[in-house]
């Protein structure tokens, strides 16, 4: 039997950074899934979402409406649905309840007998027991971690798969008498969520790693770019640097920029800002530090020295008062000819 | 000490090779000559030229100072002694710092230094450009005063407090661009109380979207309710519907089977009712009884014609005996005869009157059939009569009663009434509420791009928080920094500036203070000098234009000296004393010889009295 696992798909979350792109990416995480779901229907006997398909309580009746529709439309396909600490509240919809039959939910039913295979499942916080019948395969649907799973209990009973979600990354290793999966979001939604994302598509016939295969599905990733700008001594150089350090990125991607290193105080990072149409998405990660030696500074009898000394001296935190010295600075002319 | 330096190309120099000595050295040229290009190469030698790609020649001394039209690279080299060794620094400038040339050659060893080309004056001066800059060249504008020079602003310039002005106001530009000091309109104004009410109103959306939102929830699980609720009403009036029906039908088989009945009820007692009036339960008793008194009836008694056959019998007797003459015995025989006959009359009568009795009997026992042709045909009429009587008796062959209780009937009806009434309500309801989740779900906004929208204003917020805070940090230390750079230097400056200015005035003042004073219009702190006449501080106005402006070079000479700690390795001034009068130019002039003795001196000017009194 194949079966398809996937999580947190969180349809219809906010996704912070995006600006005006974030409607536009919430309606491709949507139909996203509902590609998966189709992707499940031809190539998987069962669906299984472990967790967080919704993001809360509010969604719009437009996403409901697709998912409900992607699923009556994989008639043939059994999907199960397991509630995530996320969509608890969704599930507490009554439009959710209306799903069509070939949906499963978890609230009721603990176990589901597919033949061979059994599907159990249930949501964080209940006390379920569950007693898997050790000659068939046993798909344990879970969704949480180790502060909410006891995995050492469920290690001891007959586990062929445990489906895991919560995780937003990929990661799997040996459990029970098989493995454990957490599946990753099928797509990213946001910058801190880079590398690849995708599913699982499990085969009971088979044991060990080769049960599962791992499907990268993201119709965008989150690449991350790094650039040392110490010794960049012009926007013209800092552009440079761009451009070198993205040559060959796609441009349907999201782009973290990181900036590191000491900048120059001439340079100004902002004209990075121009290449955010590049791609998809664009943060710039400024983690520079003005081109000034503090210590140098700090031993001037200038009023640059005087400067320096009395912002470190005073109480506030550290970015603070690197901003402020940047600002004063900047402001005092220094670096400037006198 | 400098001893020579060799332009190649700088500003307006080209080919230039100028030796100096220790002490002052005057360098008597026409204005324009280049005094400041000359001391920004001596800089530039020490620490190499800034590399800002700015447009603003002011701000960018590569730009300012790379020859027009010269493509090679630019500079030259200097030499000069340092703890008693002597070095040769050589630079050239190209178009960027990456493209400059240096080289450090110890003159005695031929030792050639590649690094430290950037830190070359720090490291022999412990200066930094800056510090470097404001100690060793001394500008004319800086020590010189017009009528529009304000004597405060001119000490600022000298110890960085006009620097420290103009930032301390562009900062609280900034600042103020970020948020506002003062509240209009009830509400502070900038980005950052924008950002925040941005956030605010956006968070005042999502509640109410939220709320709607719930609402359209709520109405949902009302709906649900409802839509069970219907379900429950539809099963009740179709389980009443049912009962009534069946109650209606147990009503109808009633009254049918009580109609059956009643008819059949009807038709028995019309039957019994056409019966005659008759013991009937005694009937077979009376037929039986009939029976034996008619089979008694029927016994003929003998006895009758027995007397009556010996009655005749004995009148034949007595007929004959008559006849034999035998006429006693004839008339026994007629008595004989006679009381035969009368025997078997007494007989018959008996008998007539027990047969008639029985008859009677028999009669009233057959009551109500009247015998008419015989017993026979009473009694089986009778019979017949009791038969019908018996068949009547019967339990007659009918449907068994069937119950009815009208009493619920009236009950179940008011209640299906009742369930189709809150049926129709409910539905109404279903309708209604669905109406309002479509408008209310039609009309709810985009929560997901409300929460975008919120975490953008903080970030926002939180970004011009964190830079206003900032730009209010490096505005506070900016107004301390010129503060305590003043106060430091002010003690000491004030002293070298008493000796100096007792003897450029000639002992006119004891002494000369120099406070800080605060500027309320301005907000801002200045300088004051206060010259002390016999012990009593008097007005400026007391010092004459060249007064003051040797008062400005004796506070600049006195701030280099802090700055060099002292140990003022070389100075460059410029025509400090173009305007001063004869005896102050003297005095000046004594100044700078004393200064020479033990400080190397480039005095620039282009009146000859300085060379011949220097």
């Amino acid at each position: 039997m194949k079966i398809l696992h996937c999580s947190d798909i969180h349809l219809d979350s906010p996704l912070a950074g995006l600006g005006r792109k974030a409607k536009q990416r919430r309606d491709e995480l949507t139909a996203s899934f509902c590609s998966l779901v189709a992707y499940a229907e031809k190539h998987a006997d069962a669906l299984v979402v472990a967790g967080d398909l919704f993001d809360g309580a509010v969604f719009s009746s437009a996403t409901l409406k697709a998912v409900t529709e992607a699923f009556a439309r994989a008639e043939r396909l059994k999907i199960f649905l397991l509630m995530g600490n996320h969509d608890a509240k969704s599930f507490d919809a009554a439009a959710v309840r209306r799903l069509p039959p070939n949906v499963f939910l978890f609230d009721q039913t603990v176990t589901y007998d597919l033949g061979e295979v059994s599907i159990s499942g249930f949501e964080m916080g209940r006390e379920r027991k569950i007693a898997p019948d050790p000659d068939k395969f046993n798909i344990l649907v879970l969704h949480g971690d180790e502060k909410d799973i006891d995995f050492g209990f469920f290690s001891k009973l007959p586990i062929d798969y445990l489906a895991l979600g919560h995780y937003h990354r990929f990661g799997c290793k040996k459990f029970a008498r098989g493995l454990m999966c957490y599946s990753g979001s099928p797509e990213p939604r946001g910058f801190d969520e880079p590398g690849e994302t995708g599913f699982v598509m499990l085969d009971t016939s088979q044991k060990g790693e080769k049960m599962i295969e791992r499907v990268i599905s993201a119709g965008r990733k989150i690449a991350t770019a790094e650039i040392d700008v110490t010794g960049i001594e012009s926007g013209a150089g800092l552009l440079a640097a761009f451009e070198e350090k993205t040559a060959g990125l796609p441009q349907r991607d999201y782009l973290n920029l990181v900036l590191r290193g000491r900048r120059n105080k001439n340079v100004d990072i902002e004209l990075l800002m121009a290449k955010s149409e590049n791609f998809f998405a664009f943060r710039l990660e400024d983690n520079t530090s003005l081109a000034f030696d503090k210590d140098k500074l700090m031993a001037e009898q200038s009023v640059y020295g005087e400067f320096i000394r009395l912002v470190w001296q005073s109480g506030a935190d550290e970015t603070v008062k690197n901003a402020a010295a940047e600002r004063g600075l900047f402001a005092l002319g220094w670096g400037e000819n006198p | 000490m400098i001893k020579s330096i060799d332009i190649v190309a700088f500003g307006k120099f080209a080919g230039l090779h100028m030796d100096f000595g220790p002490g002052m050295n005057m360098i008597c040229q026409e204005n324009g000559f280049g005094k400041t290009t000359l001391a920004a190469f001596i800089a530039a030698m020490f620490y190499g030229l800034p590399d800002t790609r700015k447009e603003d020649l002011a701000a960018n001394p590569r730009k300012k100072y790379a020859p027009w039209g010269r493509r090679e690279a630019f500079g030259g080299s200097m030499v000069f002694c340092y703890e008693g060794k002597t070095y040769r620094v050589t630079r050239l400038f190209g178009a960027t710092a990456k493209s400059d040339e240096f080289s450090l050659t110890d003159t005695g060893t031929n030792k050639v230094f590649g690094e430290g080309k950037e830190n070359l004056g720090e490291r022999l001066f412990g200066l930094s450009y800056n510090d470097f800059l404001n100690s060793f060249f001394v500008p004319q504008e800086a020590v010189s005063m017009d009528s529009t020079d304000n004597f405060s602003a001119k000490l600022m310039q000298m110890t960085g407090g006009e620097k420290c002005d103009a930032a301390r106001e562009k900062l609280d530009r900034l600042a103020v661009e970020i948020k506002q000091k003062v509240q209009r309109g009830g509400q502070y104004r900038g980005r950052l109380p924008d950002a925040q009410r941005r956030g605010a109103l956006a968070a005042e959306a999502l509640d109410a979207a939220l709320r709607k939102e719930s609402e359209i929830l709520e109405g949902e699980r009302g709906l649900e309710r409802a839509k069970r609720e219907l379900d429950e009403i539809l099963k009740q009036k179709k389980s009443l519907q049912a009962e009534l029906n069946a109650r209606e039908e147990a009503k109808r088989k009633h009254e049918v089977v009580k109609g059956i009945r009643d008819r059949e009820q009807t038709k028995r007692r019309e039957a019994l009712d056409s019966l005659p009036d008759c013991d009937f339960e005694a009937v077979p008793q009376k037929i039986e009884r009939a029976k034996v008194l008619i089979a008694q009836s029927s016994r003929k008694d003998r006895r009758p014609v027995f007397f009556g056959a010996a009655s005749a019998a004995f009148f034949l007797i007595a007929v004959m005996l008559a006849a034999l003459a035998q006429f006693t015995y004839m008339g026994a025989a007629l008595a004989v005869s006679a009381l035969a006959a009368l025997a078997a009359f007494l007989f018959w009568k008996r008998y007539n009157a027990g047969k008639t009795k029985l008859q009677k009997e028999i009669e009233e026992l057959l009551l109500p059939v009247k015998v008419i042709d015989s017993y026979a045909q009473a009694i089986a009429e009778l019979n017949g009569i009791y038969q019908k009587y018996l068949d009547l008796e019967k339990p007659p062959d009918m449907p068994p009663a069937v119950e009815f209780d009208e009493s619920g009937y009236g009950e179940l009806a008011r209640q299906l009434e009742a369930a189709a009434y809150r049926e129709k309500e409910t539905e109404r309801f279903l309708t209604e509420t669905k109406t309002k989740i479509d408008i209310a779900r039609g009309g709810l906004p985009d929560i997901a791009a409300i929460r975008e929208e919120i975490a953008a204003a903080r970030e926002d917020a939180q970004k011009l928080s964190g830079e206003y805070e900032a730009l209010v940090l490096a505005k506070e230390c900016v107004e301390k920094a010129k503060e305590n750079l003043s106060r430091a230097y002010l003690p000491r400056m004030g002293y070298a500036l008493s000796g100096h200015i007792k003897r450029i005035t000639k002992g006119k003042f004891d002494s000369v203070e120099v406070r800080i004073e605060e500027n309320k219009a301005a907000k801002s702190t200045q300088f004051a000098l206060v010259p002390m006449m016999n012990g009593i501080p008097r007005d400026i106005g007391y010092f004459s234009k060249g007064e003051k402006e040797a008062a400005l070079f004796c506070l600049r000479l006195a701030l280099s000296e802090l700055v060099y700690e002292g140990k003022m390795p070389f100075i460059l001034v410029d025509d400090a004393f173009a305007n001063y009068g004869e005896d102050s130019f003297a005095e000046a002039a004594r100044i700078m010889r004393e200064l020479g003795a033990g400080t190397q001196i480039f005095y620039f000017t282009c009146h000859e009295r300085g060379r011949i009194l220097i």
